[in-house]
């Protein structure tokens, strides 16, 4: 699943993730992510009367482990640079990888590493 | 002695006076029954009232979509927890927490979030897993004008449990004309 993803995924900035700096095993963690996006909802117009054309972001996938622990599906009723925050559960694993992909299928995906002690 | 013709017109007349109120009775009856089907709409929302506010189609349609005949159940467990007033309608904080344990035995397994008149009510969809340890997510949406937002929560035993809050909006934020 993971290959399958890095194969179109394009490795930017646009994501941002905020986690504790130190966690332990068993701890349940609060996880803050924020991908910098328009999020346009296809009803607004231009300054030419065009409509301009509908572009959201569509899903937010998070893999723990090499499992989805947790995925949201988005609509045009949220906000422009969509942020998302959830609580997860530490195991042994530091591996998060954090995928966000768009209604035209672009992903975005970051992975992070928790500070595990 | 009363012949046949006279005693037909007795019998229709008893029939007419027996039949006639009982009949008009019986059709208020029915017509009141389907006034009241009408009304609620089809939905189905168990203990929650939603008969006296304002919602879109779109709304009724989406909540059946995830509802799918289901009878949602207001408790103080699930709370929907957004600010009563908003200035700017294209950035609403949410919060949506489940008091409730997080366990592979049960767990919540769904959130689901829509607005009664925005132009899209479907607002976002969570699946959780054991995993996540806690049942609370927050993000921000957009508002199109004052309106109630639902919130709805799916548990493992297959129950859903609905909140819901009024938000009033100053700017509204879908950038409709």
């Amino acid at each position: 699943m993971v290959a399958e993803w890095n194969k179109k995924t394009d490795f930017t900035d646009t994501i941002r993730v905020k986690i504790p700096d130190e966690c332990q095993v068993g701890d349940i963690i609060e996880l803050r992510t924020l991908i910098k996006h328009p999020m346009e909802t296809g009803n607004r117009k231009n300054s030419s009367g065009q409509i301009i054309p509908k572009n959201i972001i569509k899903y937010l996938k998070i893999m723990y482990d090499k499992q989805i622990i947790f995925s949201a599906e988005f609509g045009s009723g949220i906000s422009e640079n969509p942020y998302i925050s959830f609580y997860m559960k530490v195991d042994d694993s530091p591996n998060v990888l954090i995928v966000w992909e768009d209604d035209r299928g672009t992903q975005w995906s970051k992975e992070i590493l928790l500070n595990i002690i | 002695m009363r012949n046949d013709n006279q005693r037909i017109a007795i019998l229709s007349r008893r029939l007419f006076c027996l039949k006639g109120p009982s009949a008009f009775i019986l059709f208020n009856f029915l017509q009141q029954k389907a006034f009241a089907y009408n009304n609620q709409d089809d939905l189905r929302l168990g203990s929650f009232n939603i008969a006296n506010k304002l919602y879109s189609d779109q709304f009724s349609t989406d909540l059946g979509k995830i509802l799918q005949g289901a009878e949602p159940l207001a408790d103080d467990i699930f709370k929907l927890d957004i600010s009563e007033f908003a200035e700017n309608g294209s950035i609403v904080p949410f919060k949506m927490a489940v008091n409730h344990p997080m366990n592979t035995i049960e767990y919540v397994k769904a959130l689901h979030l829509i607005s009664t008149l925005n132009p899209n009510a479907w607002v976002a969809s969570f699946v959780l897993t054991p995993q996540c340890g806690k049942a609370e997510i927050s993000g921000r949406m957009r508002l199109a004008k004052t309106q109630d937002v639902y919130a709805l929560a799916y548990l493992s035993k297959g129950q859903f449990l609905i909140s819901s809050q009024k938000v009033e909006v100053l700017i509204g934020g879908c950038g409709m004309e």
